[in-house]
């Protein structure tokens, strides 16, 4: 058994495997290191205070396609689009946390009532 | 020296590269426009942009998420029915015949059926996947559970081994093989029934997103999509199942 144990762990399908694991566990990590200088400092502040933030900015690198505006629906209510900026309403604050933590978010920001 | 499986790689990449080739100077020259078929720098754009944006991976994390919990939850399930069809001829005899039937039924012609009892999403695409993996699991270890000779079950039974015990250290390592092909096989369909589901019935998925391409008339988004789905089959089945495959046969002696 530790003869076959051995040869599977040296053997390529597996290295190929963990290097894969490895990687994306340390993407997902880095990104969950960098989710907070994501969000506005206002944001933060309200966060701090709030279970659930109002209104807020969800601003993008690239014009929003139907899969973002569909995939942020998860986390609140789709207020409405504009140019690169995507705007939740009802969003609880831990699910902001989340939202951070994806990478191709710029920034997310508290937005005009 | 040239080895088989190098001389093997050598003419992989010779054709593929033969295929770009050929598919960039009919667009690059126009034979084809670029709007039915986008040239290969634009797929590869899009490409890039797709994972920027964050769609590919998504949608393809999705996709691998589904077709990994049912492909799992058939397997158990048609490993378990075919040892208990290979151990009694009269349970194989009955069925047999089922089992040919619905292999002989494509996945994907349960997507309307499943939409009729299912709805749209998951539960039919998990319904597409699971059809089209268990039954030839089961099949093929029914096949390898019956292929094991008779002496080692007659043998074990003498030294006073349980049923359990003979199934677990003699019928199943015996017809292994025979369910590594069958496992193989089935990922392949199961791959397969879940982008079909997933075009008919899914909103988001890897299926989905070539599907949806088509309607924002988007071809580079289609043609990415396509591609990804071939190489994502290929790298599962020559990673993980091809090796796997390889090692049980050439373990058990079979060449």
């Amino acid at each position: 058994m530790p003869a076959m144990l051995k040869s599977l762990i040296r053997h390529r399908t597996f290295l190929s495997l963990v290097t894969l694991v490895v990687l994306w566990g340390g993407f997902t990590a880095f990104q969950q290191v960098i989710a907070p200088s994501r969000l506005d400092p206002a944001l933060r502040q309200a966060m701090t205070k709030e279970e659930t933030i109002g209104r807020i900015a969800v601003d993008l690198s690239f014009t929003p396609e139907d899969f973002h505006i569909n995939y942020l629906q998860q986390y609140g209510v789709v207020a409405g689009v504009s140019g690169k900026t995507i705007f939740l309403v009802q969003v609880p604050r831990n699910e902001v946390r989340q939202l951070s933590e994806l990478y191709w978010i710029k920034s997310i920001r508290l937005a005009d009532q | 020296m040239i080895t088989d499986k190098s001389s093997s790689r050598i003419y992989a990449i010779i054709s593929f590269s033969l295929l770009v080739i050929i598919w960039w100077s009919i667009t690059n020259f126009g034979v084809i426009s670029t709007a039915y078929l986008p040239t290969p720098l634009q797929v590869g754009t899009e490409f890039v942009s797709s994972v920027e944006k964050g769609t590919l991976l998504a949608n393809l994390g999705i996709s691998l998420a589904r077709l990994l919990g049912t492909y799992i939850f058939a397997s158990i399930l048609g490993i378990a029915a075919g040892v208990a069809m290979g151990l009694s001829p009269n349970v194989s005899r009955f069925f047999r015949p089922i089992l040919s039937f619905f292999n002989a039924i494509s996945g994907i012609t349960w997507i309307p059926f499943a939409i009729l009892w299912f709805g749209l999403g998951n539960a039919t695409i998990a319904f597409v996947i699971f059809n089209s993996v268990f039954f030839i699991v089961a099949q093929n270890t029914m096949t390898g559970v019956q292929t094991v000779p008779e002496v080692f079950e007659q043998a074990m039974l003498t030294m006073g081994a349980g049923h359990l015990r003979i199934i677990w250290e003699a019928m199943l390592p015996g017809a292994l093989p025979s369910i590594v092909t069958g496992q193989r096989l089935a990922l392949g369909f199961g791959w397969r029934g879940l982008i079909a589901a997933e075009m008919v019935a899914g909103s988001v998925g890897i299926g989905f997103m070539i599907f949806n391409g088509s309607y924002d008339y988007r071809p580079d988004v289609v043609l990415m999509g396509i591609l990804v789905v071939g190489v994502v089959a290929t790298l599962l089945d020559q990673f993980i199942f091809a090796p796997l495959e390889r090692r049980t046969i050439e373990r058990w002696g079979l060449v």
